[in-house]
């Protein structure tokens, strides 16, 4: 039932209302709401038991295994909420003058240089709200930086064929037209293809490093050399940087600028789809262009970084400094790993997965480079399945949430056909590694024996498979407007 | 037979091996010439031709004469026909948009052109004048000094595959690429910036635009809204609109809310049902006064027909008036990828308008999603 | 290792399985020479403990002054629940709903989300939610350059009394596709856009005029006019609005003859603390026609395989489309977990108590307006009413004047002398319901004791 569903007409919940005394007369009366905004109207305790009871509707890593490749869904620490949500910070007006805001800004200023040493880069904006912000930011630099030298022939942005959907809807954005780059059987980018599309043309190379094929880019010095050469740039997109944390770093790689999802390697929580952090961060040659605001530290104070100290800024992209509090709460899990615990993050990432692959791999799967190590993540392909039994990968997925897993991240990347890319995080115990591939095979044996239930699934979630068709079809899309 | 027109600017990129920007203007051409230039446009034609080269006894080449593409093309042995004969030794912008304009008056699949951005606007300053910049798919090969326009192929050698894939009968998506020059007068102020002048549309073989990281399975169901979606918000206001049979424009017909006749033709106008059913001799009377009209109809049957299965209301006499440019061919991508490449079939009983439609077309095939497709 | 579960033993035999002998082994692909040691510029790790120490002592370090500020982000009362809820790990540590069975909780309540928010805006249909408002308005700039069939034009009409960091922002985000924002002065009398200053466009193409309600400024437009104005003139209409507000003023939805095309705005005011900035989130309606042109997720209502009512995700081929545009915009996700708040806020407030924070808003800020302008030295700089914040005019530099508040304790206002430099001594100061009539005395008297 909807919360609109439970609403009885004039009830109230006086105690978290204003005491408002008299009417307002002084706004002209075509300028005022005439009918009130149908909203619910229910008691405290309803509306309570109703978000209380939506919530055991999800899965969350708080309650199930969630190995959903690309994602990172690692353990979210309790303290980093609880610290996070202290009330000096969530009273802090963004504005406050910086007298009212030290304790803060000291936290930001320690991210901002934590997070260069953790990539190898020389300055970081922690002012882009998600990933996709992040590398609007990044590529918007690499322009500024073309556009600064007066070299306007730039126009091209290289996009290997096996990256995220938004690397080229960023380059489009920043006036730029996106080329492919193919990728070899093993993994790794097609480097003769890049030698002969490189050129006076070249803004800029966008890599994730280890790739979305969950394989580490063993010719990524030659890879930069090439871009570097022909004067292009090195993006890095960091969706991958848990697999490398502590081991190898982006810009000892040859990137000029990366992006750094902290909602994923840094452990911020994903809160049913955001609110996510792309903190961008940069070598030497593009630290001007960095986007506001940033912390700067003077005479043990710290200070905010205006255009007046960065002229040639990309600019603002968020109306304060992008999501404080997810900040704050990187920042916290920064500092109880500490520069070990950072370190064993990647280890131990990469541990889970390897086992995972290996064991998956001897009970008959087929992993999509078996020859390769996988990094923090590798690829299963159904492809078999599909054309032998038709059980396909997203079946398997559904069947997955009966058994009480998450399913895996599906159909991406798209080279691989059926996949499922499996990301176990270094949080995660053996037990649940062992649970999930006892699963899978649970899983094959019904396809095996019984596909049409297999294809069913699922049977124990509150819905079954929903009716998408008619979701697009007969657009219904707000309560309000429907009744 | 795929009909390829050719252009190249023999001059293109002349400029460049000697630090000149560009290679506009006779006195530039001269001084580079002077300071031991060479033309590359051959050359770099050459790595894109080879490309099709296996695909030979499929093309015809239309092209003009000499350095603009004859010589090139005989020396690879592709079949030429020359649309003109006279071509100076040192050719200009004037002889590159006159054998554009030929080209087009010839009627050809798809235009090649091997230039920089000077080029990019010859070709899109003709295609406008002829109404043909919305039509006519174009690829350039990067020959040029100046490369600011998207419609250049990343290299000469993608530019031939492209090609080789459209004559294998790939579906390629297309999109609209800009054209950009070197914005003259900020260029005399000292600033370098590119302007925008227009839009050629150019195929795309991409495979990345798709990214939900859930839902790879695009649900034919689904798509076939999108398209419906897209075709009822772009109708334009007081055009009559034929709606062909099949399930494909039906769909159009439901988003609309209008009932439908599924194996006949219905006329729609401003989103209303004028008439259900209409046969030959009614869509000709509704044609009388000279309205605007388009025809939306989809591929049907194992075949891939497009007039001539079901649809003969829309007769030879029909098809004319209402005219090849206002032909609306919609079709979800699963059943492009059916038809195995093999091309789309027009069967109007007359010889004549069956070759005049043949060609490539652009099929919606999406919400704002078109793709290059050949009637053949 | 914090978090890591691993005992010795465990990661022997898994070690084995994989036919491992280290660890170290396992990134034997990565060329050696590029590895590093150990990260130096990183402190060692602390324990809860120890990390609790830190972050307290930083929190209260920086105090908690009386907020008469606002400027885009509001000092509202959120009930306990709101947040008590919201970080349920149900909630809080749960992925984008991809897989809608197993996301029926967050996919629902999205829903619910978007009926809220037209309810409130009196829109067709609403977005899960954007990053915050300033990305809103970049968002909703985007959209109708792509949206409005009637025009060719990429240049948008935007007055200068619309939040100027909003404006900043968005220029940043769109001026790479050639997207123009056109400024339009406001009436230095009242504040306003005036019809007259549109009236230098008219007859001129473009893909839309932005109007903000109330403006930065506090003070109201004639809402129905401009929206006329647009209409007229081929243009969408994009009103950026105060979700607060919106339970007194005439919803975006109902402006003029019919209504805004989008309405977008900051979510913050419903149940966000202003915490530094964020999370916030922006929020997005539009009319339903435009829908397939919306940036952002959507969610849709259906039913199951047994025609039992459910929620996916839906119209996701749009943001392919979008991606391919002559708009592009390349957003994948919203703020899901303030989205999750504001969504709570709403139903524990209701109807009637979500007026009367607007009421009290407004209420408190006429005091505070009275109050403040008795002093001499103090005038309020427009004419007209206000929502709940209002610029006043001072005898002295604004900056020296908040110092001197800022030591006792008071926030006092938003100095507008960088963003309105043409505004001598401008401040633009807020009193929302959370003020009490002790802080607005006393606001006063510490201010006509400084000038």
């Amino acid at each position: 039932m909807l919360i609109f569903e439970h609403t009885t007409q004039g009830r109230k919940n006086i105690a978290q209302a204003p005491v408002v005394n008299g009417e307002v007369n002084d706004i002209p009366a075509e300028l005022r709401r005439t009918k009130s905004a149908p909203l619910p109207e229910l008691s405290e305790l309803q509306v309570v038991r109703h978000y209380t009871r939506l919530s055991q509707k999800n899965f969350s890593i708080d309650t199930h295994f969630y190995p959903l490749g690309s994602c990172t869904m690692k353990y979210n620490p309790r303290a980093c909420n609880s610290l996070a949500m202290l009330p000096g910070f969530l009273s802090r007006h963004p504005l406050a003058p910086e007298k009212f805001s030290q304790g803060f800004m000291a936290c930001m200023y320690e991210l901002q240089e934590m997070l260069c040493e953790v990539t190898g880069m020389s300055g970081f904006s922690l002012t882009p709200m998600a990933g996709a912000q992040g590398e609007f930011a990044g590529v918007a630099m690499i322009r500024a930086y073309h556009d600064a030298k007066k070299d306007f022939d730039r126009k091209e942005i290289l996009v290997p064929n096996a990256a995220h959907g938004t690397n080229p809807a960023t380059a489009t954005m920043c006036g730029y037209t996106v080329k492919e780059i193919p990728t070899l059987d093993n993994g790794d980018v097609d480097l003769d293809a890049l030698k002969q599309a490189v050129g006076p043309q070249t803004a800029g190379l966008m890599l994730t490093n280890p790739s979305t094929l969950g394989v580490f880019e063993r010719r990524i010095e030659e890879i930069a050399k090439t871009v570097h050469q022909a004067g292009g740039l090195l993006y890095y997109d960091g969706a991958n940087l848990n697999a490398i944390l502590g081991k190898i770093r982006p810009g000892d790689m040859g990137f000029d600028v990366i992006h750094s999802n902290l909602h994923k390697t840094f452990s911020t929580p994903h809160g049913g789809g955001g609110p996510g952090s792309g903190a961008i961060g940069v070598s030497e040659r593009l630290k001007p262009f960095l986007p506001l605001p940033m912390v700067t530290k003077e005479n043990e104070g710290y200070r905010w970084l205006t255009e007046k100290d960065c002229p040639q800024t990309i600019g603002r992209l968020s109306a304060f400094m992008g999501n404080a509090g997810v900040l704050l709460r990187a920042y916290i899990y920064m500092r109880m790993l500490g520069k070990d615990g950072m370190q064993r993050v990647a280890e131990f990432a990469t541990l889970n997965a390897n086992y995972m692959m290996a064991q998956l791999k001897n009970k008959g799967f087929d992993v999509a480079i078996p020859e390769r190590r996988a990094s923090h993540e590798f690829i299963v392909t159904l492809k078999k399945q599909a054309k032998e039994l038709n059980v396909t990968a997203m079946d398997f997925a559904k069947r997955l949430l009966d058994l009480g897993y998450h399913a895996p991240t599906t159909y991406f990347p798209l080279l691989i056909p059926e996949c499922l890319l499996i990301e176990p995080t270094e949080t995660e115990a053996r037990e649940s590694l062992d649970g999930f591939i006892e699963a899978m095979l649970q899983i094959q044996s019904e396809a095996e024996n019984d596909a049409e239930f297999v294809k069913g699934a699922p049977y124990t979630m509150p819905v079954k498979r929903l009716d998408e068709v008619r979701a697009a079809k007969q657009l219904d899309l707000s309560w309000v407007n429907q009744s | 037979m795929f009909r390829l027109g050719l252009v190249i600017n023999p001059l293109a990129g002349i400029g460049g091996s000697v630090a000149l920007k560009g290679s506009d203007g006779t006195e530039t051409v001269k001084a580079a010439y002077q300071l031991g230039a060479r033309p590359r446009a051959q050359d770099r034609t050459a790595s894109a031709l080879e490309q099709i080269q296996p695909y030979r006894d499929q093309i015809k080449i239309y092209t003009a004469a000499n350095a603009m593409g004859e010589d090139l093309c005989r020396q690879m042995g592709f079949d030429v026909e020359l649309v003109s004969h006279h071509i100076p030794d040192e050719t200009s912008a004037d002889d590159t948009e006159a054998c554009v304009g030929q080209l087009l008056a010839q009627g050809i699949d798809l235009l090649l052109f091997a230039g920089g951005d000077g080029t990019a606007r010859n070709v899109f300053h003709v295609m406008q004048e002829n109404n043909q910049d919305q039509m006519l798919p174009v690829i350039g090969v990067p020959a040029g000094c100046k490369i600011h326009s998207a419609v250049y192929a990343v290299t000469p050698k993608h530019a031939g595959e492209l090609l080789a894939l459209i004559i294998k009968g790939r579906p390629l998506a297309v999109q609209e690429a800009a054209v950009m020059d070197i914005d003259e007068a900020a260029f005399r102020d000292d600033r370098v910036r590119a302007k925008l002048y227009g839009q050629l549309h150019v195929p795309a073989e991409s495979q990345y635009m798709q990214n939900m990281k859930d839902g790879g399975v695009e649900h034919e169901a689904l798509v076939l809204q999108d398209i419906a979606a897209y075709i009822n918000e772009t109708m334009d206001d007081d055009v009559l609109y034929f709606m062909g049979s099949g399930s494909t424009p039906k769909a159009i017909m439901d988003e609309l809310g209008l009932e439908s006749t599924l194996l006949g033709v219905d006329l729609v106008e401003n989103q209303q049902l004028v008439a259900s059913d209409v046969n030959e001799k009614q869509i000709l009377s509704f044609l009388k006064n000279g309205k605007p009209a388009k025809i939306i109809l989809t591929i049907i049957g194992g075949q891939g027909h497009l007039f001539g299965r079901g649809n003969q209301q829309f007769s030879s006499e029909v098809i004319r008036k209402i005219g090849k440019e206002n032909i609306i061919i919609i079709a979800t991508p699963e059943k492009l990828h059916a038809l195995n490449g093999q091309p789309v079939r027009v069967d109007t009983g007359d010889e004549k308008l069956n070759d005049e439609l043949c060609g490539m077309i652009q099929i919606i095939t999406g919400y704002d999603q078109h793709t290059l497709y050949k009637i053949g | 290792m914090p978090f890591i579960p691993h005992t010795e033993d465990e990661i022997c035999d898994m070690l084995s399985v994989i036919g491992a002998d280290s660890i170290e082994q396992l990134f034997d692909e990565i060329p050696q020479h590029l590895r590093i040691k150990s990260l130096q510029g990183v402190p060692q790790g602390l324990n809860e403990m120890e990390v609790s120490r830190l972050m307290q002592s930083r929190a209260a370090e920086d105090g908690q002054p009386v907020c008469f500020m606002g400027a885009g982000s509001y000092d509202h009362h959120i009930p306990a629940a709101v947040w008590q809820i919201t970080t349920r790990g149900e909630y809080y540590t749960a992925y984008t709903p991809y897989q809608a069975e197993a996301s029926q909780g967050t996919l629902q309540l999205i829903y619910e989300f978007q009926s809220m928010m037209t309810a409130l805006t009196a829109m067709d249909v609403s977005n899960a939610s954007l990053y915050d408002g300033a990305s809103a308005l970049s968002e909703a700039v985007l959209m109708a350059v792509r949206g409005n069939r009637k025009s060719k034009s990429r240049r948008i009409l935007v007055p200068t009394n619309v939040n100027p960091v909003y404006r900043s922002a968005t220029k940043s985000i769109v001026h790479h596709q050639n997207i123009e924002l056109v400024d339009v002065e406001f009436d230095t009398a009242t504040g306003q856009t005036t019809l007259d200053a549109l009236k230098a466009y008219e007859g001129e193409d473009f893909a839309a005029v932005v109007i903000s309600q109330p403006t930065f400024f506090g003070t109201l437009e004639q809402v129905d006019a401009l929206t006329d104005w647009a209409h007229a003139n081929g243009a969408m209409l994009i009103a950026v609005v105060n979700p607060t507000s919106l339970s007194l003023l005439k919803p975006p939805g109902e402006w003029g003859e019919q209504g805004a095309d989008i309405a977008c705005g900051d979510g913050q005011p419903l149940g966000a603390p202003m915490s530094s900035g964020g999370p916030y989130y922006g929020f997005m309606c539009c009319k339903k026609a435009h829908v397939r042109q919306m940036p952002g997720r959507i969610v849709g209502r259906t039913v199951d395989q047994d025609e039992k009512e459910g929620f996916v995700l839906t119209l996701q081929a749009r943001e392919q489309h979008i991606r391919r545009s002559k708009a592009t915009s390349n957003i994948c996700t919203n703020q899901g977990l303030v989205v999750t708040a504001s969504t709570i806020y709403m139903s524990l407030l209701g109807p009637q108590g979500l007026e009367k924070v607007a009421i009290a808003c407004h209420q408190n800020t006429n005091q505070l307006i009275e109050k403040l302008s008795a002093i001499k030295g103090v005038d309020v700089l427009f004419k007209g009413s206000v929502f709940h914040e209002v610029v006043l005019k001072l005898n002295k530099p604004v900056a020296d004047v908040l110092n001197a508040l800022a030591e006792k304790n008071i926030l006092g206002g938003y100095d507008l002398s960088n963003d309105y430099p043409q505004l001598d001594n401008a401040l633009l100061v807020c009193a929302t319901e959370m003020r009490t009539d002790e802080e607005i005395d006393r606001y006063a008297q510490v201010l006509s004791e400084i000038l």
